[in-house]
């Protein structure tokens, strides 16, 4: 009896806490796309990885070879924001210390 | 006998655990155990609400503050790149932060002056984004997921418009995560609100059910029925202290009627029986007319002295019920004392007895006077009564801390310390009194009296004889 | 005196009534309200005995209340069962004279009714009381018999008073325990005999003729002629 005194109290306060404070986006837009997340870009940043390995005067060492593999192999796989994340962190990772 | 009310059980109609049929659902709103749970329970809620909202201002608001520290510093680095490099070394400096956005969070976007996207990772320059103040919210899809963004639009001086923003679906997560917490824990609080008036309707109905087990147990005939004390001391137990206090009163005045009903019968029937006896006496043996006549005149005084009896025992019943109560004055007590005196003076020098009285100037009292009067004379009269010739008795008074004592001592042969209480029973007398006059009723009145207006009567051994003292609060000890 | 007696009891009115005429006075009697108010209205009377519980649905209050509100003063002496304080106060406030609770001793009924009907009539303030040779000033608080000065304290003073204001007419215990010392109670004890004893010691024994006697199962009488 107290539940069904209680509950649609509880719903009415949910309600204004679901809903986004700020200037929230009108659903009916179509939702823009982060071009940053998809497997063209993944090849991108290889791309530019193999740049600096060739230019490199060290071969790159195990740790970077096998997160770069493991980048590539997850955006062929079609999950390329894993991906994307692990080729990221082989650039920085490759980046001359200091910079 | 029928259960005392019981105020139903959220548990659903019909009957109770213990068997008890209780109200309908109306019936339900008018318990005051379920009023009780219901200001309970909106107290939890209240207090679950507030804390949850705090929460989400605090960590939300700190989320953003985050956000927007960050967004502010990546503008700070950008603009500085700008004057020296240009729009080229701009582009460059975007994408060089994107290869190394380790964290996966960063949004760019740099549109020329006709809105067409330049650099960035956001395929088109949201619409929404007008105004270069205000931090927006965007709903951006990344790999087919719907993410919640938050940007800043920056108006470059050649006419580009730069968006930075964060990826905050974090926040969101919190969000949704507070949001269900919110939601069980007042879930759990309507659990506890049903939980505790129960529990506080139990309560309230044992208590009531133990008070109006007892009431009713009296009213059926047994006087000796209290209510039971949890021993907590609380409001509850006071409230039975109360009640208990009020059944002893009954019990005491039911117990003076008894005693009273005792009394005629047993110590009436001796001058009823004297009288008759003398009468048929007389009707049988008299043969002069004086004696005829003396017979009727004897007769004539022990019913005078029965009529007399019958008047003060319902002097004392009025005066134990209180009836007198609300004709209390204010009074001073001083001079009632000097007429107490006076009147006793010559009865006292006739029998060779002194009668010292002293009383100091003044004795504020609240109550009746001539009550006080006759409980004071009670007890001169008996002090004259049982005093040896030459003897002295004293009548003083004195205002002692917040009660006025009267103080009525003789040299008689006192009272028994084991009979002090018994001689204020009716009809009691003493040992050393069978002998002389009286009915016995004398101290039961005073007592009475002294019980009226909230003191009391003590009797003290004056080795020898007997002090007795009328103790009653005095005026400022009632109204100070 | 006339006297009315408003009283339901046969018993007790015949007693009273009979008392009433051996003591020398004209009696009239009604056994209910009705014919008592009627009585009381239509003709005058020095006293009336007025009985509170009464049948007929006219109750002694409400005959008193109707007497005193057409302006009748006759004294009225009120019996009743009642003894409570409230009571009598409740008959005195209602316009009664005096208040006489059952069971009641003739004398003290005779004494009263005597003492209603005599203080009804008219009396000037006087400043001095006089019988025979015992004087009583008033103002000066001066008492002198045969010319010599009677020395009495205060009490003792108001209780002479009082038995000379009432001279020739029996004075009860109960009254002057009411008039002197307002004291409305039974005394066990004979205080009032003792009181008197010790006034007579001062007033009547140095001089040759007793004024004050003792009325045998009443009270009191002041009189020059002794009874």
């Amino acid at each position: 009896m107290v539940l069904c005194f209680v509950l649609p109290w509880a719903f009415a306060m949910a309600g204004p806490l679901i809903s986004a404070p700020a200037t929230a986006e009108p659903p009916e837009e179509p939702a823009l796309t982060v071009t940053t997340d998809t497997a063209e870009y993944c090849k991108a940043l290889s791309q530019r990885i193999a740049g600096i390995i060739s230019g490199a005067a060290e071969p790159p060492s195990e740790e970077v070879s096998h997160l770069l593999a493991e980048g590539q192999r997850l955006c062929d796989d079609g999950r390329p924001r894993p991906g994307i994340a692990r080729l990221r962190r082989v650039l920085l990772m490759l980046r001359p210390p200091g910079e | 006998m029928s259960q005392p009310i019981g105020t139903g059980s959220s548990a659903g109609k019909g009957r109770d655990r213990d068997g008890s049929p209780h109200m309908s659902d109306t019936g339900l709103l008018r318990s005051a155990g379920v009023r009780f749970g219901v200001v309970y329970a909106v107290l939890l809620a209240a207090s679950a609400a507030a804390l949850a909202l705090f929460l989400w201002w605090s960590t939300a608001g700190l989320l953003d503050r985050q956000t927007e520290a960050a967004i502010r510093a990546d503008a700070q680095g950008l603009s500085e790149r700008w004057p020296q490099t240009g729009l080229r070394g701009l582009i460059l400096t975007i994408d060089e932060r994107l290869a190394g956005n380790v964290d996966d969070d960063a949004i760019y976007l740099l549109a020329d002056p006709a809105m067409r996207r330049v650099a960035g990772n956001l395929e088109r320059w949201p619409p929404i984004v007008a105004e270069a103040g205000p931090y927006y919210e965007l709903s951006v899809l990344r790999a087919g997921i719907r993410t919640l963004v938050r940007a800043h639009r920056y108006d470059l001086p050649n006419g580009f418009f730069l968006l930075i923003g964060r990826d905050v679906q974090v926040r969101a997560q919190l969000r949704t995560l507070l949001t269900d917490a919110l939601l069980w824990a007042l879930v759990i609080v309507g659990a506890m609100a049903t939980a505790g008036a129960l529990v506080v309707r139990g309560l309230f109905r044992r208590t009531l059910a133990n008070v109006s087990a007892t009431a009713s147990a009296i009213a059926a005939g047994d006087l000796a029925r209290r209510v039971r004390l949890s021993g907590r001391g609380d409001e509850f137990d006071q409230l039975a202290e109360v009640i208990n206090d009020m059944l002893d009163r009954i019990g005491r005045l039911m117990d003076g009627v008894r005693q009273v009903s005792n009394a005629i019968a047993h110590d009436l029937r001796t001058p009823i029986t004297r009288a008759r006896t003398r009468l048929e006496d007389a009707s049988l043996h008299a043969d002069t007319k004086e004696a005829l006549r003396a017979a009727i005149d004897r007769a004539t005084q022990d019913l005078d002295g029965i009529a007399s009896v019958f008047q003060a025992l319902l002097r004392i019943s009025e005066v134990e019920a209180g009836a007198r109560r609300s004709a209390f004055t204010q009074l001073d007590a001083a001079p009632l004392l000097a007429e107490v005196g006076e009147l006793y003076d010559a009865v006292a020098e006739a029998r060779g007895v002194t009668l010292n009285v002293s009383v100091p100037g003044a004795l504020p009292l609240h109550g009746d006077a001539p009550l006080i009067q006759q409980a004071v004379a009670n007890l001169v009269d008996n002090a004259v009564k049982f005093s040896p010739t030459g003897g002295t008795v004293r009548l003083s008074a004195a205002v002692r801390g917040r009660r006025v004592e009267i103080e009525v001592t003789d040299q008689g042969p006192g009272i028994r310390p084991d009979e002090h209480d018994k001689v204020g029973q009716r009809f009691y007398r003493g040992e050393a009194a069978r002998s002389t006059p009286g009915s016995g009723l004398g101290l039961s009145l005073v007592r009475a009296v002294a019980q009226l207006h909230g003191g009391e009567l003590r009797l003290e051994d004056a080795s020898p004889g007997l002090r007795a003292i009328l103790s009653l609060p005095a005026w400022e000890a009632m109204h100070g | 005196m006339r006297i009315l007696v408003v009283e339901d009891d046969s018993d007790v009115a015949g007693f009273v009534v009979r008392g009433l005429k051996e003591a020398g006075h004209v009696v009239d009697h009604a056994d209910n309200g009705r014919d008592g108010l009627f009585m009381a209205v239509s003709e005058t009377f020095d006293a009336i005995v007025l009985d509170r519980m009464l049948p007929g649905g006219i109750d002694g209050l409400k005959i008193l209340e109707t007497l005193r509100g057409q302006k009748n003063t006759t004294p009225v002496l009120l019996l009743s069962a009642l003894s409570a304080v409230d009571e009598r106060v409740k008959g005195l406030k209602a316009g009664g004279d005096d208040y006489l609770t059952k069971p009641f001793a003739f004398a003290e009924l005779l004494a009263r009714v005597e003492a209603l009907a005599r203080r009804g009539k008219a009396e000037p303030t006087v400043t001095r009381l006089v019988v025979e040779d015992l004087e009583l000033d008033l103002l000066s608080r001066q008492v002198k018999r045969a010319g010599k000065k009677v020395d009495l304290q205060p009490r003792e003073f108001r209780l002479l008073e009082y038995l000379m204001r009432h001279t020739g007419q029996v004075v009860t215990r109960t009254m002057l325990l009411e008039a002197v010392w307002d004291y409305h109670f039974d005394p066990q004890t004979n205080v009032i005999d003792v009181h008197v004893s010790r006034l007579r010691q001062k007033v009547d024994k140095p001089f040759p003729a007793p004024l004050i006697h003792t009325i045998r199962n009443a009270g009191y009488m002041l009189r020059a002629e002794p009874v």
